[in-house]
């Protein structure tokens, strides 16, 4: 059990960029927090890092009460599971879950009990004497998981595990891995591209983005108030719908022109000028006025039905989620939508949330 | 089926079937002439060796031997002490296997997989070597023997072969092809590079090791001049080397020396015929 802590963590890479600007961040002891952000920008890098793998160009990685720069990864009690899962081909699968505790000079006995425990947390019992080559994706995945936990880390790192699945598979490993979690109580640290994972299973999770942390929080917090247009546009399906707008304020309030030259008035709100403003496509509907839009596409996704329909003079299209029984209008039909002023956000020139203060409401 | 095509289009479908059939023959003729013109001195060798009667130099040679039988087999083990040249050479041959796959394989990982400045030029100049004629090596090789005073002795033949390019670069090859995430997650359970090597990296170079073997103990087991100018006592040498001997014992018997050939390939013959599955296999993975 431990908790983690970076500290400025920079990473530039040899003759190139630098790819990780000074990251802070605090990971609670048994705490499940999950990385997301756009290719590239540098979680897997982070990851290694904690892992040991990359050298720590500047700053300071703290797992529990240890200053862990310059501890080599076997020593730092973490595992790592990998999107490849990187099994060793040559070995089988009770050879690929044991070799860290023979390298560790364990006795045949603990190695043995410890392969028997975690196959059975994972049920490979009766895979053990095959080779990775005779197993499926989501069988691989469980031994790969396996490996990492014989070893009793104090840090899990996942690196997209799941992500050469098939939908099914995923849905189920998500469910086992959030138990497993529960019943390990260690630390993890889980990177993924899925929206719906990063949801589910974190309690907090990291939005990166071009190696800086955008925002850290539950993922209610960061779903309903993002601290920037980086994480309001990210996070949620599909993305949040952004409209340039001009503020001028009003009392405690603040007023809007909308495409169409409807007035909206956001209390609680106090900015003025050239701003975005952020609604997600389930908090607009169609209504008898508001804004004038052209329907472009009805999308029926089963249970929801995803409607694209454009402002005038806007590029983007705006999203609006209905309800699978709702009527939709059809496409090329011209409607109007209205603006849940509540639920709306206010994003400066410079990208950043303009907070609303609660008691104004 | 081919009935119910319009005209043109079968016409096409037909040429195309020709051309290939037509290309198909060229090929298989090209490769059996060659391979006829490969075979041809083994199989020359070994019908003059079964005759037991006749002239050797007949034109156009011999196909079948002529009263085949095995008195020049007997002949050759009568005049040379063929049991113990074989010994020789299997010391000679395994050792220098055994030493090429430990000095190669070790000296191709930090190639391969460790990053140190001056690498690109290390591996440029082992490369570099490859333009050399071996028989180059032979007088500052043969100084060198000497001078370490290893005349004479097996490690002075089989030494300064250990380290080859051929070697080096079939094993860079092959560890490169190593997933790094497998290297990553070895490392993460706790291997030391050693044992990375060991544990991870050797096995998964099997196929490179197999292929890298045979090509080692076919250069040894036929080399001739090195062992002939290293050894000096006749009780030392290999077998490739000693069948000489029965050329220069009282006549010159063709039949006998064309035995002694036969005695000295057929080893590495068999053991080439069981393993070149691996050997194939192993190029394969290293050329790509
Ligand atoms: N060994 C390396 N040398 C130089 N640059 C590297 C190296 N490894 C990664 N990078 C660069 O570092 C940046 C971050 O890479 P990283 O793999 O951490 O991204 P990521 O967030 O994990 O992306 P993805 O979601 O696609 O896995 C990238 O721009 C990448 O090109
Ligand atoms: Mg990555």
């Amino acid at each position: 059990m431990a908790e983690l802590k970076l500290k400025q963590i920079k990473k530039t890479y040899d003759e190139g960029p630098t790819v990780i600007h000074g990251v802070d961040l605090d990971i609670r002891d048994g705490e499940f927090m999950v990385f997301v952000g756009p290719s590239g920008c540098g979680k897997s890098t982070m990851m290694r890092m904690i892992a040991g793998l990359e050298d720590i160009s500047a700053g300071e990685v703290w797992i529990g009460d240890t200053l862990a720069n310059d501890v080599p990864p076997a020593k730092r009690g973490v595992a790592m599971v990998f999107q490849s899962y990187a099994l060793y081909p040559h070995m089988t699968v009770r050879e690929n879950m044991a070799f860290g505790l023979k390298l560790a000079g364990k006795s045949k006995k603990d190695i043995d009990d410890a392969v028997t425990r975690a196959s059975d947390i994972l049920q490979i019992g009766h895979l053990l004497e095959r080779k990775p080559k005779a197993l499926s994706g989501g069988q691989r995945q469980r031994v790969a998981i396996g490996r990492a936990i014989v070893r009793k880390p104090d840090v899990f790192l996942f690196d997209e595990p799941l992500s050469n699945l098939d939908a099914a598979l995923r849905v189920q490993m998500r469910i086992e891995l959030t138990r497993l979690h529960q019943d390990l109580g260690s630390t993890m640290i889980y990177v993924t591209h899925d929206q719906v994972e990063a949801m589910t299973m974190g309690d907090r999770i990291a939005v990166f983005n071009a190696g800086r942390i955008e925002q850290v929080g539950t993922p209610l917090e960061l779903y309903q108030h993002p601290a920037n247009l980086f994480v309001a546009g990210f996070l949620g399906s599909p993305r949040m719908n952004f409209l340039p707008v001009s503020a001028s304020i009003f009392g405690h309030s603040t007023s809007i022109r909308l495409p169409g030259g409807e007035l909206l008035t956001l209390p609680g709100a106090r900015a003025e000028g050239e701003l975005t403003l952020g609604i997600r496509a389930e908090h607009l509907r169609f209504a008898e006025h508001g804004v004038p839009v052209t329907v472009d596409l009805v999308e029926h996704l089963g249970d929801v039905q995803i409607v694209y329909a454009r402002a005038a003079g806007q590029s983007e299209p705006l999203a609006i989620k209905l309800g699978s029984d709702s009527p939709a209008p059809a496409s090329g039909s011209r409607a109007w939508l209205a603006i849940d002023s509540a639920q709306c956000h206010l994003f400066g020139q410079d990208g950043q949330a303009i907070r609303r203060t609660e008691h104004a409401f | 089926m081919e009935k119910t095509l319009p005209m043109p289009r079968a016409a096409t479908a037909k040429k195309i079937n020709m051309n290939k059939l037509a290309n198909r023959t060229l090929h298989y003729l090209v490769l059996t002439l060659l391979a006829v013109i490969t075979v041809y001195p083994f199989w020359w060798t070994l019908v003059t060796a079964l005759s037991t009667s006749g002239d050797v130099f007949t034109y156009p040679p011999r196909m079948w031997p002529e009263n085949p039988g095995l008195d020049n087999f007997v002949e050759v083990f009568k005049t040379i002490d063929v049991i113990a040249f074989y010994k020789n050479s299997i010391i000679i041959s395994v050792l220098t296997v055994a030493g090429t796959l430990i000095v190669c394989s070790m000296a191709a990982y930090p190639l391969a997989r460790m990053q140190f400045p001056g690498r690109n030029i290390v591996f440029g100049a082992i490369l570099a070597t490859m333009i050399l004629p071996s028989e180059v090596n032979f007088l500052v090789n043969f100084i060198t023997v000497s001078k370490l005073g290893m005349g004479d002795t097996y490690t002075g033949v089989i030494l300064p072969g250990l380290a080859g390019a051929v070697g080096i670069f079939l094993m860079k090859q092959a560890f490169e092809a190593v997933p790094n995430d497998l290297v990553d997650a070895a490392r993460v359970d706790g291997a030391t590079e050693w044992q990375i090597f060991w544990h991870i990296m050797l096995p998964l170079a099997r196929p490179a090791l197999a292929a890298l073997t045979i090509l080692t103990l076919v250069a040894a087991w036929n080399q001739y001049i090195w062992p002939s100018i290293v050894m000096a006592s006749p009780d030392k040498f290999p077998l490739s080397v000693g069948v000489l001997y029965l050329s220069g014992a009282f006549s010159f018997k063709i039949r006998v020396v064309a035995a002694g050939a036969v005695l000295t390939v057929l080893p590495i013959l068999i053991v080439f015929l069981f393993t070149q599955r691996y050997f194939l296999r192993g190029f394969d993975g290293a050329v790509k």
